[in-house]
């Protein structure tokens, strides 16, 4: 079953054409990967798949509904998350109460009460699942910190606990492993993998990182100046001369 | 299984301060002048007028420059309506108000917030806030550039009995209840559920459009609850000054709430309160410097704003040892 069908993308800015006519399919609990050399779009796909941004023309299909003019917000009602290449997070704001502000979040959407607008304090079940939570992803003992002080790859880490943290049926990760050392980069796909294995999520990412994105991808797609020259399984992807040639480069392996 | 860590309890400095200066303004006209009695009642409407603005500035991070135009409409509206039938509850006439600067500004953010980032929401609602000076200006039943004068204070009527306002310090009474239950709402806000997402669009809006929360929407909310707290605050006021002039509409009105909230600290919720409060000391302290209040004042506040960042309560926060965190606001 197909998740995302997207048909004749196009997104352009003043000076430029950064997206022109993609196509582009992500079938359930597949670990889809985007790659490309920088400016290739990748970036504007992920915003034009959200609903950061709506395309100049084209079409969205998500789980068999037109979404192409719905607002972000409202593609995540619907099961879509997303993470950015740099992680945005409420740095004033302590480890625990943003997981407990994403949780508030997720019971507005459900309609529970416990997200309404006169509780003074989050409810009681909501801080505990949240604590449940960042001891499950090795952050409870930095709780009470404030977000803005922790590590590169921690505010990484607790973004995409704010992100699962809504049940999403698709995650939207751009770039997962940036700036990350490689031991991080190891567990990160360990778990992405674990994500999609275990708990059936659908991922679409972007990633530098070759040893990445072979450790995970189960599709692999090349994006090229805003089209895209190549999608399907990673080796055979990998083999394809005009990948070779424009991505890889004559060396091949590392871009 | 892990509990979470124990969330710091709001403090007892902050409701004892709050407490003691309740109690000042409460007991004020029992040992203090009547002039004094007068700028106290005008204090008290400038911090409700505040702090109401704060909620978008502080809270929301949403910096406009045409809260006044709500201040006069809920001061205009209210003492119209009391004018043109004088024999309606004071209640009404004071709802009135309110709801005119509740529409007001649900007309107003719905075009500013089109452009909700930095210096074009300034310009809009400051362009807009000079609309309804200029409109306000020119209207005849509204007094043109000679305001409204000569509006009376309430007799409040209860069936069994009835009080008189206009009589001795009552009605400054009836403005420091008011003021402390406005207050008291506006810290609801503040602090709830509500608060908490309008704190965290200030700082990463996009996380919390994809936390599923229609961001539009609820800066429509922020400044919707602050403009109609706003225009309550200006009905409040015109029935103690006893006369309004178009003045309280102009864009230099609308720079006060700025002000105190930069001189208080906007990062917290009675940081406002607190810069009116110095403010109109410093006023009142220099007021007999001929030539040299201005100066004076002037110069106290560039120290406050260039070398207290965050504010007196800011300051204050960080030499106790207590960064700004939402817990301690």
């Amino acid at each position: 079953m197909s998740l995302i069908q997207a048909h004749g993308l196009t997104f352009a800015y003043p000076s430029v054409r950064v997206l022109k006519d993609v196509a582009i399919t992500v079938e359930a609990n597949e670990s889809h990967v985007v790659i490309g050399p920088n400016g290739a779009g990748k970036t504007t796909l992920f915003k034009v798949l959200s609903g950061e941004i709506f395309p100049q023309a084209g079409s969205i299909r998500y789980d068999g509904e037109d979404v192409t003019r719905l607002d972000a917000w409202q593609r995540v009602h619907r099961g879509i998350g997303r993470t950015f290449q740099v992680a945005r997070l409420f740095g004033e704001q302590t480890v625990l109460n943003n997981v407990v502000l994403a949780l508030e979040c997720r019971e507005r959407i459900n309609g529970s009460s416990a997200g309404r607008w006169w509780r003074l304090t989050p409810a009681r079940a909501l801080q505990e699942e949240a604590m449940e939570r960042l001891a499950s992803y090795g952050l409870d003992r930095r709780a009470g910190d404030a977000a803005a002080t922790l590590s590169h790859g921690d505010k990484k880490r607790l973004e995409l606990l704010l992100t699962l943290a809504l049940h999403p049926k698709l995650i939207m990760l751009d770039e997962p492993t940036a700036g990350m050392a490689p031991e991080d980069r190891r567990a990160v796909v360990a778990l992405i993998n674990r994500l999609r294995e275990e708990e059936g999520l659908t991922l679409l990412l972007t990633e530098h990182d070759m040893e990445v994105v072979f450790g995970l991808a189960t599709r692999l797609t090349v994006l090229n100046y805003g089209e895209i020259i190549a999608s399907g399984d990673p080796e055979e992807v990998r083999r394809d001369a005009r990948v070779q040639e424009i991505y890889f480069g004559k060396g091949g392996g590392h871009a | 299984m892990p509990h979470p860590p124990q969330s710091r309890p709001f403090g007892v400095l902050t409701p004892l301060a709050a407490g003691l200066v309740l109690a000042a303004f409460a007991t004020l006209p029992f040992w203090a002048g009547k002039g004094l009695v007068f700028l106290a009642g005008i204090v008290l409407v400038q911090i409700v007028f505040a702090l109401s603005f704060n909620l978008m500035f502080g809270l929301t991070g949403l910096v406009s420059f045409g809260q006044a135009a709500f201040f006069a409409a809920g001061a205009y509206a209210s003492a119209w309506l009391a004018r043109s039938a004088p024999g309606l509850p004071f209640i009404l006439s004071i709802a009135f108000g309110a709801a005119v600067g509740a529409a007001l500004s649900f007309l107003i953010g719905l075009v500013a917030l089109r452009r909700a980032s930095g210096i074009y929401f300034a310009i809009l609602t400051l362009a807009l806030g000079q609309l309804i000076y200029t409109v306000i200006g020119k209207t005849t039943a509204l007094g043109r550039e000679d305001g409204l004068i000569g509006i009376a204070r309430p007799v409040l009527d209860f069936g069994l009995f009835r009080v008189d306002l206009a009589t001795g310090d009552r009605y400054y009474f009836l403005l420091v209840v008011a003021a402390a239950i406005i207050s008291g709402a506006l810290w609801w806000v503040w602090h709830g559920s509500l608060g908490r997402i309008l704190a965290a669009i200030r700082q990463e809006p996009e996380r919390v459009r994809f936390l599923g929360v229609d961001v539009r929407r609820h800066r429509e909310y922020a400044f919707l609850i602050s403009g109609t707290m706003t225009a309550l605050a200006g009905a409040l006021m015109a029935p103690w000054s006893q006369i309004i002039t178009p003045m309280i509409a102009h864009w230099s009105y609308s720079a006060l709430p700025i002000l105190f909230c930069l001189l208080g600290g906007s990062a917290r919720f009675w940081g406002p309160a607190v810069g009116a409060i110095v403010f109109a000391g410093l006023e009142h302290g220099t007021r007999n410097m001929t030539g040299m209040a201005e100066l004076v004042v002037g110069g106290a506040l560039l120290l406050v704003v260039l070398a207290m960042p965050g504010g007196i309560l800011g300051t204050l926060a960080r030499l106790s040892g207590r960064p700004a965190r939402e817990g301690a606001r």
